[in-house]
């Protein structure tokens, strides 16, 4: 244990010294200012939607006029004209023109463009469908909700990039970090004088990681506690957040054993936290689940995050992440314990 | 061998980079016995630091047999380098640390006493850059820093390489007699060298090292005495001119030429003249150290 401590104490230093402390406060500090001030609470990503009539409307027309008057984010315009020129304006209107066409109402549909065919399919129907109510059987339509209560929707779209934000900083910061002490200390040759001392490259190497888990905790701590507030379940993301540090710094380990300085490894350093990041994309559009990226370890760990701070009850996700990161863990520190000592005994 | 206990065994030793027959070291054996100084010394590339490397484990030992301090390298513990103390000859130093951190940080990782990091630091001239970070030292003061940190846990054998390398006749001079004391006091020391000087000086026994093999092993007086012509270097003057000759003290022809001289000229001066160790190196291996 002294000499761990020893280690700890060194690590720590050396990752002061080298303004890793000051570069993870500044990014939480930012990304504080982000959540807090910059990122607002609402933003709407439904399309704005203007409407005007030419001619004499039946009363079929009318039912239609009725159910766009009566929808959020509806609005009348005067004519096709000015639809037109709005929507130029901005780009995520569409308007409609509804007429009469040989004595039947007739609805015109103005998009921008980009819309894709099943969009287009969907408004069409629903306008068929509001034109001829009497086509739609209702009784077969059933809603079925799984959790009344989930409040995933109620969270305020500033708070919902937190977790991205804890993804971002402790875990895939740590990652970076770790490599570059590593590469650092293989640069200096300092490994081998502590090589011929009697600790072991195992202890060497996992007082790395706990001072990464440590900038990590810091750091959640932080964001957390200056976004969202105290009420979170301090406990499950802790262990979260440790299991994702963990397992970003064995893997940066990973790597890192398998290079001897940090120009030959930067691609697969780079391309690798590309990689891992990727299902942020699925954090804000969760239709984009497609396997390649459901299978990845930090697909898990984005969710059990938002979890542990916006629990809705899954809180499974979160104890299958922090087993399956840290089984990963155990895999890539052995492995690159082994692969080290031997590159290390090959210089 | 000088005798005594044997701290250092090395027998039948062959290391391979590529596993393969292209040995870097082969058919390499030594003894070193307790407060010996045993010089390893030969050209860059000649298998000094592979020999060193498997001696304190930063190479597997891949055929051969070597003992340290009585431990079989094979199968020895990590405890095993409580007693032992290496000083690289490149630099290898936290550069953000101070030079009093260096030391106490690797302090720690000894289970057995360790010297006061300010105490080292102070034998070997660096008291006033004690607390400047390593990284604003200059290459000597480098080469000091880790020459100290390799004294921190009073090792019993130390393994040292170019230990003057690229320092100041001054601090030469410290280096060298902190390493006589340290054998007075019977450390066993390992000298990795291709400076004669310092191995001549320092050396109870040397081993001449080329293309992985040992050419030689002995004192470095007795390898003069064995292969080292003896010779007089006389000054005269002979006709009203100064004069000045080397004559062998072996060969019969010349011993009479010497007599002649001494019975016939003003002889002015005589100094006997010695080989030294690189001249002996080079006769018996027929390589230059570089």
């Amino acid at each position: 244990m002294k000499r761990l401590f020893g280690l700890l104490k060194k690590d720590a230093l050396v990752a002061f010294r080298n303004y890793f402390f000051l570069i993870m406060l500044i990014a939480a500090f930012l990304l504080i200012i982000a959540a807090d001030f910059l990122i607002p609470e609402k933003a709407s990503m439904d399309a704005k939607v203007l409407y005007t009539t030419e001619g004499q409307q039946s009363d079929k027309a009318k039912l239609l006029l009725g159910m766009l008057e009566s929808e959020e984010g509806a609005k009348r315009a005067d004519s096709k004209a000015q639809i037109i020129d709005s929507m130029k304006k901005d780009k995520n209107t569409i308007g409609i023109v509804v007429r009469q066409q040989n004595g039947e109402p007739a609805v015109e549909i103005l998009l921008q463009g980009y819309e894709n065919e099943k969009s287009k399919r969907a408004l069409a129907l629903s306008f068929g469908a509001a034109l001829n109510p009497q086509n739609v059987d209702y009784s077969s339509i059933e809603d079925v909700v799984l959790q009344q209560s989930t409040g995933i929707n109620d969270i305020p779209l500033n708070k919902s990039f937190v977790p991205l934000m804890i993804f971002v900083e402790p875990v895939m910061l740590g990652f970076i970090f770790l490599a570059t002490l590593i590469f650092m200390e293989k640069e200096e040759g300092t490994i081998k004088a502590y090589l011929v001392s009697p600790i072991r490259i195992g202890e060497y190497l996992i007082s790395k990681v706990v001072v990464m888990l440590l900038l990590a905790l810091i750091s959640t701590i932080l964001i957390t506690s200056f976004t969202v507030g105290l009420q979170v379940n301090w406990l499950l993301l802790l262990l979260t957040v440790a299991a994702g540090s963990i397992f970003g710094s064995t893997l940066a380990m990973f790597i890192a054993s398998l290079f001897d300085s940090l120009s030959k490894a930067m691609v697969w350093l780079i391309v690798t936290s590309l990689v891992l990041t990727v299902p942020m994309a699925a954090y804000f559009v969760p239709s984009f689940s497609p396997r390649a990226v459901t299978i990845m370890p930090t697909y898990n760990l984005l969710f059990a995050i938002r979890e542990a701070i916006f629990p809705s009850g899954s809180s499974m996700i979160i104890y299958q992440n922090i087993g399956g990161l840290l089984a990963m863990s155990i895999i890539l520190y052995g492995a690159s314990t082994l692969i080290y000592k031997r590159s290390l005994l090959r210089d | 061998m000088t005798g005594g206990i044997e701290m250092i065994k090395v027998r039948d030793l062959y290391h391979s980079y590529n596993n393969n027959e292209q040995y870097a070291v082969k058919n390499v054996s030594f003894e070193i016995a307790k407060g010996e100084i045993f010089g390893f010394l030969g050209p860059s590339g000649a298998g000094k630091s592979t020999t060193q490397k498997i001696l304190i484990g930063l190479l597997p030992l891949q055929k051969g047999n070597v003992t340290v301090d009585g431990a079989d390298v094979r199968k020895s513990s990590r405890e095993l380098f409580d007693s032992i103390g290496v000083s690289f000859e490149r630099p290898n130093v936290y550069k953000k640390l101070t030079g009093v951190e260096n030391l106490k940080f690797y302090s720690e990782m000894f289970g057995v006493p360790t010297e006061d990091p300010l105490k080292l630091l102070k034998m070997v001239g660096l008291e006033d850059a004690a607390h400047k970070k390593a990284g604003e030292y200059s290459k000597g003061m480098l080469q000091r820093l880790v020459f100290a940190r390799s004294m921190i846990n009073n090792p019993k054998i130390w393994f040292l390489d170019e230990p003057t390398s690229g320092l100041d006749p001054n601090t030469t001079s410290m280096i060298k007699s902190i390493i006589r004391e340290k054998q007075k006091q019977g450390t066993t020391i390992f000298l990795t060298t291709h400076n004669m000087h310092i191995a001549e000086e320092l050396c109870d026994r040397v081993a001449f090292i080329t293309n992985g093999e040992i050419s030689a092993i002995d004192s470095p007086r007795s390898l003069k005495l064995s292969f080292g012509e003896r010779l007089v270097a006389v000054e005269y003057i002979e006709d009203g001119k100064s004069k000045k000759e080397t004559l062998s003290m072996v060969d019969a022809g010349q011993k009479q030429r010497l007599n002649d001289l001494i019975t016939r000229c003003k002889v002015e001066t005589m100094h006997t003249q010695e080989a030294t160790l690189e001249e002996i190196f080079i006769k018996i291996t027929g390589k230059e150290l570089k």
